[in-house]
């Protein structure tokens, strides 16, 4: 699952088109999108409304804790030409002077960029970051949600020096975001990729539901079950484990303790 | 091999910082106040990372050496480590690294005189009494030796100490840099081994064995003193059958009577990284190996540790004597 914040409406619109998203019938103070997998929403402009989107798209995805995110927006850079679209290797929060570096973890389609996020437009750029209001809210907050190597943000620069940002409008916008739909779709498989990974790592033993359902395990005798099934799964992955073996007892106690004996006699692999 | 590095502001312009720059010019070159907004935030896997790991330059301000954990040590009475990189560019899926760290990036300390001052300092103290220091416990001495010049600046400088002893730690083939120089008496290069198997299956991006033993003995050969690490001691139902074999293989060509030391230690692990280390590999059959808790320690049962070790230290008596032999089941 890859969850898609962008500030604008016109920033989202290519996006919507792209992954063919659909309006979510859920009532949210955010408009939100989805479609096989992924999700988008559309916070508003300002750090405030970007951590809130955020935090709502979470909730509403059923708050797992493997979702990749990705902020999606435009951003100014004194330097850089106009169209050219870069990951933020590093966010600083021009307010409160925190800084963030995601971790990349793969080979991005595009150059990265240091990102400053604003409170309020600026009248000058800085040396060499791409400057925009959103990025260190959304990674705050999706950081949070998820490990610093799922959430990123990618910008396309809509001004520089040569082109000041009053001449930004909603459909140059939107078409600097379609023109950049290649590498948007690149990071958006490579996020998906690291994100189902991890929810598969994550994932409890198959037969794990099955003594679940029939016995009554409490918190810790759950961890203990699980922790026990996982072994078992590793030491012999040719032989899945019926709850039915287990039948004649009646507390989860006496599993868990049959469960750790029968562990015991088996064979020990290191691959 | 690295494509990122991070530098401290304050480091950029240090020579040894600019050099690892030159060795990288294609890396991309992200600047940050200090390593640490990289390498703490708590939002990290290492899992993940060490597909990617960047190298952050950075700089040292204490505990640049500190006494290592009772039961750590070669025989010796005053034992310290110190650490100028954490991390290591291996992959050993039983390495304590992944529980203690967030991060797998490798951090480079470049400060190497303040690392120096601070040895020098520790050395006063004991009076001329032999004082050992251990480097490659957070890192792997010498993996990194071209990019680093560890060997260069540390050897020599502990050689000039006739009360000093340096143990390098290593899984490397990198030995260029001491061959290329005079054997320090006072320097032991230590080689840490598992079998063959063991090696395939949990060591990854490690030197295959043989490399390593041919390293070993070239060292030897140019009059390196050597040790021999078998820590961790890894069980597998044939592991006397592969520690045996492994025993056979490095002795048949290392002269054992010339050999430093010899250390042994059952897989252990600090239960809170161990916790981490299972998390973060869920699908590791190491992990799901005959290990029990006790005392804030994951180890294998204490009946399988004493069998392990009794044996391995009886195999290893056909090369070398017991004096030399040592074991270690410290707590990191
Ligand atoms: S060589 Fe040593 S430090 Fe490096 S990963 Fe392996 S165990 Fe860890």
């Amino acid at each position: 699952m890859i969850n898609l914040v962008v500030a604008l409406p016109a920033e989202a619109r290519p996006l919507i088109r792209h992954f063919g998203l659909r309006r979510r019938p859920d009532a949210s103070p955010f408009p939100l999108y989805d479609n096989d997998g992924i999700s988008l929403i559309v916070s508003g402009v300002g750090k405030l409304k970007a951590a809130a989107a955020t935090a709502c798209l979470h909730a509403a995805n059923g708050a797992a804790p493997d979702h990749a995110w990705l902020n999606i927006g435009i951003a100014g850079n004194g330097a850089r030409a106009l169209g050219e679209g870069v990951l933020a290797h590093s966010i600083k929060d021009a307010a409160t002077r925190r800084c963030w570096y995601p971790p990349l973890v793969f080979q991005p389609p595009c150059e990265t960029t240091a990102v400053l996020t604003l409170d309020r437009p600026a009248s000058a750029y800085p040396e060499t970051d791409s400057v925009d209001m959103e990025a260190s809210a959304v990674y705050e907050t999706a950081s949070r949600f998820s490990t610093g190597e799922l959430a990123h943000c990618f910008k396309i620069i809509s001004d520089n020096r040569a082109n000041p940002s009053h001449a930004v409008s909603a459909a140059s916008t939107e078409q600097l975001v379609t023109q950049k739909l290649d590498e948007i779709e690149a990071i958006v498989r490579q996020l998906r990729q690291l994100a189902e990974e991890m929810t598969r790592l994550r994932a409890p033993p198959p037969e794990f539901e099955r003594f679940l359902a029939r016995w009554h395990f409490t918190v810790s005798e759950r961890h203990r079950l699980h922790q026990l099934l996982r072994c078992w799964q590793l030491r012999v992955p040719e032989r899945q484990l019926s709850p039915a073996e287990f039948g004649a007892l009646a507390r989860a106690g006496e599993v868990l303790v049959l469960l750790e004996r029968r562990l015991q006699g088996l064979p020990v692999r290191l691959s | 091999m690295i494509d990122t590095l991070y530098i401290e502001n304050d480091v950029a312009d240090h020579p040894r910082a600019r050099r690892v720059c030159e060795q990288f010019p294609h890396a991309k070159k992200i600047r940050c106040e200090r390593y640490t907004e990289v390498f703490n935030p708590a939002s990290q896997n290492f899992r993940l990372q060490k597909r990617r790991p960047a190298l952050i330059l950075a700089e040292k301000f204490r505990h640049f050496v500190l006494e290592t954990p009772h039961e750590f040590g070669v025989g010796g009475a005053h034992n310290y480590y110190f650490s100028h990189m954490l991390n290591c560019i291996y992959d050993c899926r039983y390495c304590f690294l992944q529980g203690m760290y967030r991060s797998a990036h490798y951090v480079l300390f470049v400060n190497y005189e303040d690392f120096q001052q601070s040895i020098v300092t520790t050395l006063a103290r004991h009076d001329g009494e032999p004082v050992w220091f251990f480097s490659g416990y957070d890192c792997d001495s010498l993996a990194l030796e071209p990019v680093t010049g560890f060997v260069e600046f540390f050897v020599p400088l502990l050689a000039r100490y006739s009360n000093a002893w340096l143990e390098l730690r290593t899984k490397s083939t990198q030995a260029r840099s001491l061959l290329h120089m005079q054997p320090a008496k006072n320097c032991v290069v230590a080689f840490s081994f598992t079998p063959e198997e063991i090696w395939q299956a949990l060591e990854h991006k490690v030197p295959p064995v043989q490399k390593r033993i041919d390293t070993m003995v070239r060292l030897q050969e140019h009059g390196w003193r050597i040790g021999l690490r078998f820590d961790p001691l890894l069980y597998h139902k044939d592991y006397r059958s592969q520690y045996t074999r492994l025993f056979a293989d490095i002795f048949q060509k290392l002269r054992a009577h010339d050999i430093h030391s010899v250390s042994i230690g059952t897989f252990r692990i600090p239960a809170p990284y161990h916790r981490k280390m299972v998390r973060l590999y869920p699908d590791e059959p190491l992990f799901a190996g005959p290990l029990t808790k006790s005392n804030g320690l994951v180890s294998y049962y204490p009946e399988l540790q004493q069998e392990m070790l009794d044996f391995c230290r009886t195999a290893l008596s056909a090369y070398v004597p017991a004096a030399i032999c040592f074991s270690c089941m410290q707590a990191y």
